[in-house]
C-alpha cells in the first residue's frame, strides 16, 4: 500500500512540474481530453496547477451566476426539445407497425388464404425458383414476396413519394425495407428454448409502445422538474427561464442552437402541457404495464418507482443543489 | 427638454443606488428576468452597477475557458442529438404514411371498389360499414376506422396498451392520419400531404445534420486538435448498462456517419434541387417580378448552380473558429 502511495506521490511531483508549465490554451486542450476520458483526478490536478493571478473584476459571484444559469437554460431547452421529438417519433413508430400489420391482414384476405402469416409473422413463401419477383434473389424469399405485393398495391395508390423514380415499379429500396419491418412487427417465438420461462418476446410494436410510455415518463419528470426549478428556485416562469439566452443575433450564427429541425415547433410550457395531456392515458397506464411486464418475464415486481410528481420534485431539487458542478 | 433630461438623470441616480445595493443572488435573479424580456439596457445597468472586487484566484482564462469548452461540447451533443431524433421522427412518419396508404389501397381492392380514396385523401366508404366512432368524426373516417379495428381483431397480436376503451379512438386517429398522407398536388385549395411534408422535412433535417456533424468534426480536428469523439465525450454523461435514457445519447462519429450514408439519397436530392433553382435564377428575374435587382438574382443563381454542402460547412467552420479565437484562453 505504501509503495502505491509513494508512486502516486512521485507521479504527482512530476505532473505538478509539467502541468505547472502549461499555458492556458494547452491546459484547456488537455482539460477537454481528460474530460472525455472522465479522469476527474487529472482534471483536479489541472485546476490545482493553474497559476494564480491577481484581478480586479466585476463581482465574480454575479458573472459566474449568469454563466451557470445560461448553461442550465440551454440544457433544459435541449433536453425538452429532444424528448418532445422522441415522443413524436415513437408515436409514428407505433402507427407504422400497426399499419403494416393491418396491411398484412388485408393482403391475407385478398389472397384468399395463399398468404397467411401466423402470429410470429412466418408464412410459406413460394420459392424463388418458381416465382419471378421484382426484388430477385438478393432478398429473402418471404421479404421479396411481400415487397412485391406492397409494390403492386403502390402502383395504384394516388399518392407520391418525394424521391420516387418516374417508373413507380422502380422504387426498389423502400418496399423490401417496409416488408422486412412488416414481418418483424410480430412477436418472436422462443418456444423452442426449453430453459426459458417465456415462450415469446414482445413484438416490436409492443416495444415501441413501451418506449413511447418511457419517453413520456421522462418528459413528464423533466418538464415538471425544470418548471419547478424555474418557479421555486429562481422565481421566474419556465418560459422565461428557457428564453434567457436567446440572443437576438442567434439566427445569424452558424449552427444556431435554437433553430429547431425543420417543421418542429420550439418547446415552451404550453406545448409541453399539450403533448402530456394528449398522452395522459399512457402515463396513467405506465405503472400497471411495468408490473405486468415484470410478471410476464418471471421477475419479481419492479421496484415501486416514486410517484411521477415526486420524481419531478426530486429532479428540480437535484438541479437546485448541484448547480453545474459537472464543470 | 431640460426638465426631461433632469428627470432621466434623477431616475438613473435612484436606479444606481438601488441596483448598487443588490447582492449577487438578487442581481442574478434580476438578470434572468431582464434577459427573458430581451431588456438589453437593463442587463447593461445590472452589469455596470455590480460591485468590483480585487481577487487573487486561479487563472480566470482557464476557468472560464473550461466552462466555454464544456458548454461548446454540450451544445454540439445537444444539436446533433436533436437533429438525429428529428431524422428518426420524420423517417418513421414517412413510413407510417406509406403503410397506411398501402393499407387503404388493399381495403379498396378487398371492397371491390365500394371503398375508394381519391388523390386528395377523400375517402368514400360504403354505408354498410358501421359508423360507430361518434359524431365528432367524419362518417367516412369513422367507417374506415371501424374497418381497421375489425382487421385488428382478426390478428393474434396485441398492443401493449390495448384496452376496450382505448382501441376505439386510436383507430379513428390512425384513419384520419392516414388520409392526410395523400394530396400530393400543391394547389390553392390543398396543402401538401403529410407524407410529402414528412419527406421534405426529413430531407432538410438530414442536410442540417450533415452540416452540423461535419462542422463540429472539423472544428474538433482542425482547431482543437482532437477527434470528434473526444470532443463529444467531454460532456457526455457516463453510460450505465441498461440505461433507460430515451434520447439517442452518446452519439459517436461512426453512428453519425452510418445514418448519413443511409440518407445519402436525400443529401443528393437537396443539392440537386438547390442547383436547379440556381439554373432558373441565373437566367434573371422572371418578367412578372418587379422591383428586384436582376444582376443580383443572376449572381445568386450562378452561385447556387454550384451548390455544394461542403462549401457551407467550410464557411461555418471558419466562423466558429473565429468565435473560438475570441474566447478567453483559446
Amino acid at each position: 500500500m505504501t509503495s502505491i502511495d509513494d508512486l502516486k506521490h512521485d507521479l504527482k511531483g512530476v505532473s505538478d512540474t509539467v502541468l505547472g508549465n502549461l499555458d492556458t490554451e494547452e491546459r484547456l486542450r488537455v482539460f477537454i481530453q481528460e474530460a472525455a476520458e472522465d479522469r476527474e483526478e487529472r482534471i483536479e490536478w489541472l485546476t490545482e496547477t493553474a497559476p494564480t493571478k491577481q484581478y480586479e473584476a466585476t463581482d465574480l459571484e454575479y458573472t459566474d451566476g449568469i454563466k451557470r444559469y445560461s448553461f442550465l437554460s440551454l440544457q433544459a431547452r435541449h433536453e425538452l426539445q429532444t424528448l418532445y421529438q422522441a415522443i413524436t417519433e415513437r408515436e409514428a413508430d407505433r402507427d407504422k407497425h400497426m399499419a403494416l400489420l393491418l396491411l398484412n391482414e388485408s393482403l391475407s384476405r385478398l389472397s384468399r388464404g395463399s398468404f397467411d402469416p401466423d402470429e410470429f409473422g412466418n408464412f410459406d413463401a413460394p420459392d424463388h425458383e418458381d416465382a419471378e419477383y421484382a426484388y430477385g434473389k438478393q432478398q429473402a424469399p418471404d421479404i421479396a414476396y411481400l415487397a412485391t405485393k406492397y409494390r403492386e398495391l403502390w402502383e395504384d395508390v394516388p399518392a407520391e413519394l418525394l424521391l420516387e423514380e418516374d417508373d413507380r415499379s422502380g422504387t426498389s429500396e423502400q418496399f423490401p425495407h417496409l416488408a422486412a419491418l412488416g414481418l418483424t412487427a410480430y412477436a418472436e417465438d422462443y418456444s423452442g428454448f426449453d430453459d426459458l420461462e417465456v415462450d415469446r418476446i414482445p413484438s416490436p410494436l409492443a416495444k415501441a409502445e413501451m418506449s413511447l410510455a418511457k419517453a413520456l415518463v421522462e418528459f413528464y419528470t423533466h418538464f415538471h422538474g425544470w418548471r419547478i426549478f424555474a418557479e421555486e428556485y429562481l422565481d421566474v416562469t419556465l418560459d422565461e427561464f428557457l428564453a434567457i439566452i436567446r440572443p437576438p443575433e442567434a439566427a445569424d450564427s452558424p449552427l444556431d442552437p435554437f433553430a429547431g429541425p425543420s417543421g418542429v415547433p420550439a418547446v415552451d410550457e404550453e406545448l409541453c402541457e399539450n403533448i402530456l395531456s394528449l398522452n395522459e392515458d399512457y402515463l396513467e397506464a405506465y405503472q400497471a404495464i411495468r408490473e405486468e411486464y415484470a410478471g410476464r418475464a418471471g421477475l419479481e415486481r419492479p421496484d415501486a418507482p416514486l410517484d411521477l410528481d415526486d420524481r419531478a420534485e426530486a429532479f428540480a431539487q437535484a438541479i437546485g443543489e448541484a448547480g453545474v458542478e459537472q464543470y | 427638454m431640460k426638465r426631461l433630461t433632469d428627470l432621466r438623470h434623477d431616475v438613473k441616480n435612484v436606479q444606481d443606488n438601488v441596483l448598487g445595493d443588490l447582492d449577487a443572488d438578487e442581481r442574478v435573479r434580476m438578470f434572468l428576468k431582464a434577459a427573458a424580456g430581451d431588456q438589453d439596457e437593463r442587463i447593461e445597468m445590472l452589469r455596470d452597477s455590480a460591485p468590483r472586487y480585487e481577487y487573487e484566484t486561479r487563472d480566470l482564462e482557464f476557468t472560464h475557458g473550461a466552462i466555454e469548452a464544456y458548454t461548446l461540447s454540450r451544445t454540439a451533443n445537444a444539436s446533433l442529438e436533436r437533429l438525429y431524433t428529428a431524422m428518426m421522427m420524420y423517417e418513421n412518419g414517412r413510413n407510417m404514411h406509406v403503410a397506411v396508404v398501402l393499407l387503404n389501397e388493399a381495403l379498396e381492392q378487398l371492397s371491390q371498389g365500394h371503398f375508394t380514396v381519391d388523390e386528395y385523401g377523400d375517402a368514400d366508404a360504403p354505408a354498410s360499414w358501421p359508423h360507430d366512432y361518434g359524431p365528432q368524426y367524419d362518417p367516412d373516417e369513422s367507417r374506415l376506422a371501424g374497418k381497421y379495428r375489425e382487421l385488428w381483431e382478426q390478428n393474434d397480436l396485441e398492443l401493449a396498451f390495448d384496452t376496450e376503451d382505448r382501441s376505439r379512438p386510436y383507430f379513428a386517429e390512425l384513419a384520419a392520419d392516414g388520409l392526410l398522407g395523400y394530396r400530393t398536388e400543391v394547389t390553392d385549395n390543398y396543402a401538401p400531404a403529410a407524407m410529402a411534408r414528412a419527406e421534405t422535412n426529413l430531407m432538410e433535417t438530414v442536410v442540417e445534420f450533415y452540416k452540423a456533424f461535419h462542422t463540429y468534426r472539423r472544428l474538433a480536428e482542425e482547431h482543437l486538435d482532437m477527434t470528434l469523439d473526444e470532443f463529444l465525450q467531454a460532456s457526455q454523461p457516463e453510460r450505465r448498462p441498461f440505461d433507460e435514457r430515451t434520447g439517442p445519447g452518446w452519439l459517436t462519429e461512426e453512428k453519425c456517419r452510418d445514418v448519413l450514408e443511409r440518407m445519402q439519397l436525400y443529401i443528393d436530392a437537396y443539392e440537386e434541387s438547390q442547383q436547379k433553382v440556381g439554373e432558373v435564377l441565373a437566367e434573371g428575374a422572371p418578367d412578372a417580378v418587379d422591383g428586384l435587382d436582376d444582376d443580383e438574382i443572376t449572381a445568386t443563381g450562378e452561385l447556387m448552380q454550384e451548390y455544394d454542402l461542403d462549401d457551407m460547412v467550410e464557411a461555418d467552420v471558419a466562423e466558429l473558429a473565429e468565435e473560438l479565437e475570441d474566447t478567453a484562453g483559446f
